[in-house]
């Protein structure tokens, strides 16, 4: 290309690009930055039912490993434990009913009961027997017994006056102190022994001796061999009667406890709280039917007119009223006035509702309700 | 430049995003990329606005020549008052039919045998160069418009993939640290389209004014051959008279 003035073009193209890249330059020197966006947090409103339904519990909530129940006695008979559910529903299912206290059942009653009297008599006897084979021990107490355990056990051979054995509490706490008047006198030449036998606090006795009753334990069963219980018939066995009446396990047993565990819950996973089933309403309605039954006396001459009384309740966990009934539809007519009155009535005399604790879990649902006195029902 | 060098001036680069910048921090290759484009751009803005005014020029000249063709002066004296001169276009097909047709008739012998298609072969040639004059350098239009978007694309990929394995080596996949990278090489892209957008537009516009100046010089010469066809035909007359 060739710069003349006939052909200007190369002149004319690069001033023209040299000015645009400098306006380019002066206009885009620097980039325009974002405006920052606020990001807007979604709100959603919960009801006051809805927030007591919640059953998810506390996410920080200390997790509770699962430590076996307490055993005192070895079992007779292995209970057999729930399965554990593998693959646990996803779906919404309802959860059984925690802790209902056992209802009283007339069947299963009689056996059970009569049991625990027999279990303590029992109980003793272990101790009184087994002396028998220990009692060498006493005598060379130097010799082995390098571990301080056993050595609590040559203690309880002396407490066996076998007459004693009526007070089954006792032996173990007594004993304690007799060893050492017994052992002082015999075995002059053993200063440190005297020592260590204080040293077991009682406790650790007392957890030594329960060990030794539950290793003794089973043996109550051969017991009656010996023929000296009289009392000791072949003793029914609760495990054994539990098995029979239930031959699968049941999904989840009621744990009941001294105390109830105060940890928060990590909640379910499914996180909603369990539905009443209408059977369950039917049973609640015929519950609370019977219950203002028995509290409602209304003698007035059924009208033409039909009234059934509504009244508004409102319960707490534990059934009380809270707040006053309230009634919806006031008669008109003076004359029904009594049988709303008497409704009323019904209804503050029965305050505290007994409602059974399987309802408790569905207290959401039953809080309010409406009762409706239909004079002809309850005549009927 | 190895890779941990271009992220650690990407890293510095995040806060400074000038046009300067994103060409500084390129890759060189990118770099080259960019210059080359920008010099086609030049160029082909240079061609454009020569050929503008090269048909514009040419357009005004077939305008005069084609007023003093057809305002009824002698051929001869239009002959002698162009001859002198350069030529265009037009001009230049009429100067050098005239000059065949005056050696046809100047030289000893004279001879009409053939001149017909002399004078068509030469104002064919003439129209074939005063084409190839108009219409030289449109292809280097058209070139750039068909080549430099593929060229910046090359430089945008090759950007992009220098910024990737900075990424690589920085081990930092903040936008912050990859935006800059991959801004200079879409950088490339932007130019190549710069530079492609006008070229094709203008080689369309060109190549259309030179077709139409090319119509217009082929319909003068077959004008001007059917008239010196026509004179050839009375002077063989003439000198057929002229023998009997």
């Amino acid at each position: 290309m060739k710069f003349s003035a006939t052909e200007p073009g190369m002149i004319v193209s690069g001033v023209a690009h040299t000015a645009m890249l400098l306006a380019t330059l002066v206009a885009f020197s620097d980039a325009p930055k974002f405006q920052e966006a606020q990001e807007s947090v979604p709100v959603e409103v919960v009801t006051d039912a809805q927030f007591n339904e919640i059953m998810r519990g506390e996410k920080t909530a200390k997790e509770m490993k699962p430590q076996p129940p307490r055993a005192d006695k070895v079992a007779d008979v292995e209970e057999s434990k729930p399965e554990k559910v593998v693959n646990e529903a996803k779906v919404d299912t309802v959860a059984p009913p925690p802790k209902a206290p056992r209802q009283p059942d007339p069947g299963e009653d009689e056996k059970p009961v009569p049991l625990p009297p027999q279990r303590v008599a029992a109980l003793p006897q272990p101790e009184p027997v087994k002396p028998e084979p220990v009692k060498p021990e006493p005598p060379l107490p130097p010799l082995p017994t390098p571990r301080p355990p056993l050595k609590a056990e040559p203690e309880k051979p002396e407490p066996p006056k076998e007459a004693e054995a009526i007070e089954p509490p006792k032996p173990p706490v007594r004993p304690r102190e007799e060893p050492k008047k017994v052992e002082a006198p015999t075995p002059p030449k053993a200063p440190p022994k005297p020592r260590e036998p204080p040293r077991p606090d009682p406790s650790q006795i007392a957890k030594l001796l329960e060990q030794k009753k539950a290793e003794d334990a089973p043996k109550p069963a051969s017991k009656p061999k010996s023929g000296d219980e009289s009392s000791d018939r072949p003793r029914p066995d609760p495990a054994a009667i539990a098995k029979l009446l239930s031959r699968e396990a049941s999904q989840q047993k009621p744990s009941t406890g001294r105390a109830i565990n105060q940890t928060a819950s990590i909640g379910t996973a499914t996180a909603n709280a369990p539905k009443m089933s209408p059977s369950l309403w039917g049973q609640l309605d015929g519950l609370l039917q019977d219950q203002y039954k028995q509290c409602w006396s209304y003698l007035g001459l059924s009208s033409g007119q039909r009234y059934i009384p509504q009244i508004k309740v409102e319960y707490n966990r534990t059934g009380a009223l809270v707040g006053t009934p309230a009634l919806l539809n006031p008669p008109s007519d003076p004359a029904l006035r009594s049988l709303a009155e008497s409704a009323l009535r019904a209804v503050r005399r029965c305050d505290p509702l007994k409602i059974p604790a399987q309802y408790a879990p569905y207290f959401e649902q039953w809080r309010a309700r409406i009762l409706r006195f239909d004079p002809e029902e309850m005549q009927g | 430049m190895n890779p941990a060098d271009v992220a650690s001036g990407a890293l510095q680069a995040s806060t400074e995003v000038s046009f300067w910048h994103m060409f500084w921090q390129a890759h060189f290759v990118v770099k080259a990329v960019m210059i080359g484009l920008l010099a086609a751009s030049v160029w082909s803005w240079a061609i454009i606005v020569n050929k503008f005014i090269l048909l514009s020029n040419a357009k005004k000249s077939m305008d005069r020549f084609e007023e003093s063709f057809w305002s009824g002066n002698s051929l001869e004296d239009l002959y002698q008052s162009l001859s002198n001169r350069p030529t265009t276009a037009m001009a230049s097909l009429f100067v050098a039919a005239m000059r065949e047709w005056k050696r046809s008739f100047t030289g000893a012998a004279s001879s009409f045998m053939g001149l017909q298609a002399r004078i068509e072969k030469v104002l064919d040639v003439s129209i074939a160069r005063e084409v190839e004059r108009l219409e030289s350098q449109l292809l280097v239009l058209a070139s750039v418009a068909s080549a430099g978007p593929f060229v910046g694309l090359f430089g945008t990929v090759w950007g992009i993939m220098s910024s990737f394995r900075s990424i690589a080596a920085s081990k930092n996949t903040s936008l912050a640290v990859v935006a800059p990278g991959i801004a200079e090489a879409l950088f490339a892209t932007a130019i190549g389209l710069f530079a492609a957008i006008p070229a094709l537009i203008f080689y369309n516009i060109l190549s259309g004014k030179v077709a139409r100046s090319q119509a217009r010089m082929e319909s003068f010469a077959d004008e001007f051959s059917s008239i010196l066809s026509r004179q050839i035909d009375h002077h063989v007359a003439n000198e057929r008279d002229r023998a009997a």
